[in-house]
């Protein structure tokens, strides 16, 4: 929904590397009808076309078509692991390379379920500033607490829906426990970007209408090693919908199993 | 006896509703249909059988009544207290089992510290992980863990802190636990008596059995949880968690029983012994569980020290179990050992046995649980010569249970 909203509120760039090739340092922004200047990129798409002078203001009506027709596109990021089996519960942040106006955000609100002595969803990729709700969906009281420097937090024993939210006010990685049930982890992943989530059971995440534009894309995993748990990729969004895939490198380690017997008792 | 214990419930009794901000009580009632074939009487029964029931208790009885309460008395301090009754003529018609307090410390690192004090149990087992304290995969534990059930009790204190290694991103859970305790001076004793056995009834904190050997009624019961040296005795030991699902534990207890002592209703039994487990779960839902326990106790007074009679005993047992949706499929394979070592001229104690224990348990909904288990018990346990009986015997009992739990 947050990404969204920022989608909406913010102009794509259009993509000359797919539409029109002219000098490629320069750019406008659908929004504030202003030029940004950045440094031309390289590779095929920077190369430059010697346009005629007399059909300039035929590319310039071209470039005017290209940028309210195709200023956005969907991303779609799908994340294998070691095997190429699809990997489910990665973060996927997508950061652009020059800053998009601070799109306007109501503080969300989201959940972050205890099922059957778990938490559900395993990751949660949040908005800075989003408040989270720990909802205790077990028949037993639950102690969320977490001891990460980004967010200590601890919520007195409860059934059902806690009092009050967390409020999550500095990105960062943010580590879930149960103070009750020591087998029971989770994480929030907080962050700045415009566009974040988690990977599908098929490995699998989308945005719908980034700005075209250059983008750093991270994955991350609390089941790799801490060292190696991120990986980026530069990909450049035009007007066709984009797609990277990442490979992780290192084996992933099984996800904290959640106790579906309610006869055990020991945690 | 019964006043202790009675009061010690209505004082709990009075406490929960008061202080408890959130609590959860679990009540079962577990009813059985028991077939046996045995020469022997249970060791329940004042007999020297190694199995709950004996030669002449077909028919339907009385598996266990059980309640258990837990809950918090502030943030973060808990209480569990677990009462049952067993239906077979203990001291008290309902007793505690277990009770005690936990200091869980929200962890402000990786570090998690956490403290017990009361009368529970030593993290030995790896099946007795239910409420109750009874075992998820057959009706009667293994050997080792129905032993613990009998004669130990950590009625004392308990600290453990764990490196939650999957909370820093790491394959490991890391813990060591050390305890201090008292009132477990008679340990050994049934073991010394009866060797091991394979059952599931659990000794109350205030409750008896009969002695298996003599056959004097003036001669009173075996009383368990007792402190006749004043000497506290400790335990320590280690624990990993693998990818939060495998467990590996390693224990060392030593009740430091001083046994030139004698003036309680039991002498005080030196006991010291190793434990050694593993659980481990394969894909399909198949747990793996092995157990080790090696150790002696003694009685008596000698110059040395180390008791006039002393037995070594060691068993292990093989477990593997498959769940598969509501159905639990269990079979498991026990080895048990006893010999005297020092003062066999008295009474030379020793058993050589073995047993499978087959289990079916199936979860008809959240109240009720329906489970058939069937053990084969044979071998020797040559005390049986003193009350003229055959040291050689095989015990067999089926035992089908409906579990009500609410």
């Amino acid at each position: 929904v947050a990404a969204e909203a920022a989608a909406g509120k913010v102009a794509p760039l259009d993509d000359p590397g797919r539409s029109i090739r002219v000098d490629l340092s320069r750019r406008f922004c659908g929004i504030c009808a202003v030029e940004h200047v950045r440094p031309a990129r390289r590779g095929a798409e920077s190369a430059p076309v010697n346009l005629p002078s007399h059909r300039f203001v035929v590319v310039l009506l071209g470039l005017a078509l290209a940028a309210s027709t195709a200023r956005a596109a969907e991303l779609s990021v799908d994340v294998l692991d070691m095997a190429g089996r699809p990997a489910r519960n990665v973060v996927v942040i997508a950061t652009p390379k020059t800053p998009l106006p601070a799109a306007a955000r109501s503080a969300a609100m989201v959940e972050m379920d205890q099922i059957d002595r778990q938490f559900s969803p395993y990751v949660l990729a949040v908005h800075t500033g989003t408040r989270v709700l720990f909802v205790n969906n077990d028949s037993i009281a639950h102690q969320v607490y977490s001891f990460s420097p980004v967010k200590r937090f601890e919520l007195a024993l409860y059934h059902g829906t806690p009092r009050e939210p967390v409020v999550f006010d500095r990105p960062g990685v943010v580590t879930i426990g149960c103070n009750i049930h020591d087998n029971m982890l989770g994480y929030l992943y907080v962050t700045d970007a415009p566009w974040f989530g988690t990977t599908d059971g098929k490995g699998h995440w989308r945005a719908a209408e980034v700005p075209a534009g250059e983008y750093e894309v991270q994955v991350w995993s609390p089941l790799l090693p801490p060292q190696d748990a991120t990986l980026t990729q530069q990909i450049v969004i035009g007007a066709a919908p984009t797609r990277a895939s990442f490979k992780l490198t290192h084996a992933l380690r099984p996800e904290p199993a959640p106790i579906k017997d309610k006869r055990v008792r020991d945690y | 006896m019964l006043s202790r214990a009675t009061r010690m419930l209505a004082w709990i009794a009075y406490l929960i509703p008061g202080v408890v901000a959130a609590h959860e009580i679990t009540a079962q009632a577990d009813l059985r249909a028991v077939i046996v074939d045995s020469p022997l009487d249970s060791f329940a029964e004042g007999g020297t059988g190694e199995l709950r029931f004996g030669g002449d208790d077909d028919g339907l009885r009385l598996g266990a009544l059980m309640i258990d309460a837990s809950g918090e008395l502030i943030d973060t301090v808990r209480y569990d207290i677990t009462a049952r009754a067993t239906g077979d003529g203990d001291q008290n018609p309902i007793d505690l089992t277990e009770a005690y307090l936990e200091w869980r410390p929200y962890p402000s690192s990786v570090w998690r510290w956490k403290t017990r004090a009361g009368a529970f149990y030593a993290p030995i087992s790896l099946e007795n992980r239910a409420v109750g304290w009874d075992s998820l995969y057959s009706i009667s534990p293994a050997a080792i863990n129905t032993w613990i059930g009998e004669e130990l009790r950590t009625i004392g204190v308990e600290t453990s802190l764990t490196l939650l290694g999957a909370a820093a991103g790491r394959r490991f859970d890391v813990s060591v636990v050390a305890a201090g305790f008292g009132w477990n001076d008679p340990a050994g004793v049934l073991l010394f008596q009866r060797g091991w056995a394979i059952h599931d009834r659990q000794t109350a904190l205030f409750g008896e059995l009969p002695r298996p050997l003599i056959r004097n009624p003036r001669i009173p019961n075996i009383e368990f949880f007792d402190e006749v040296d004043h000497r506290a005795g400790y335990y320590a030991g280690l624990e990993a968690k693998i990818s939060g699902r495998h467990v590996l534990r390693a224990l060392h207890y030593d009740n430091r029983g001083d046994t030139n002592k004698e003036d309680g209703r039991e002498p005080t039994w030196l006991t010291k012994f190793d434990a050694l487990g593993a659980r481990l779960e394969f894909p399909h839902d198949v747990t793996a569980i092995a157990q080790f326990m090696q150790g002696d106790t003694a009685f008596r007074p000698s110059a040395d020290g180390r008791g006039g009679m002393i037995n070594d005993f060691d068993s292990w047992f093989l477990l593997l179990s498959q769940q598969h949706q509501a159905h639990r499929y269990t079979v498991r394979y026990d080895r048990m050992n006893t010999t005297t070592v020092r003062g066999a001229r008295f009474i030379d104690s020793h058993q050589d046995a073995d047993a499978w224990t087959v289990a079916y348990l199936f979860d008809l909904s959240d109240h009720w649980q329906f489970a058939a288990e069937a053990i084969q018990l044979s071998g020797s346990l040559r005390q049986r010569a003193v009350l003229g009986l055959s040291q050689s015997a095989t015990e067999r009992l089926l035992q089908i249970a409906a579990r009500f739990t609410f």
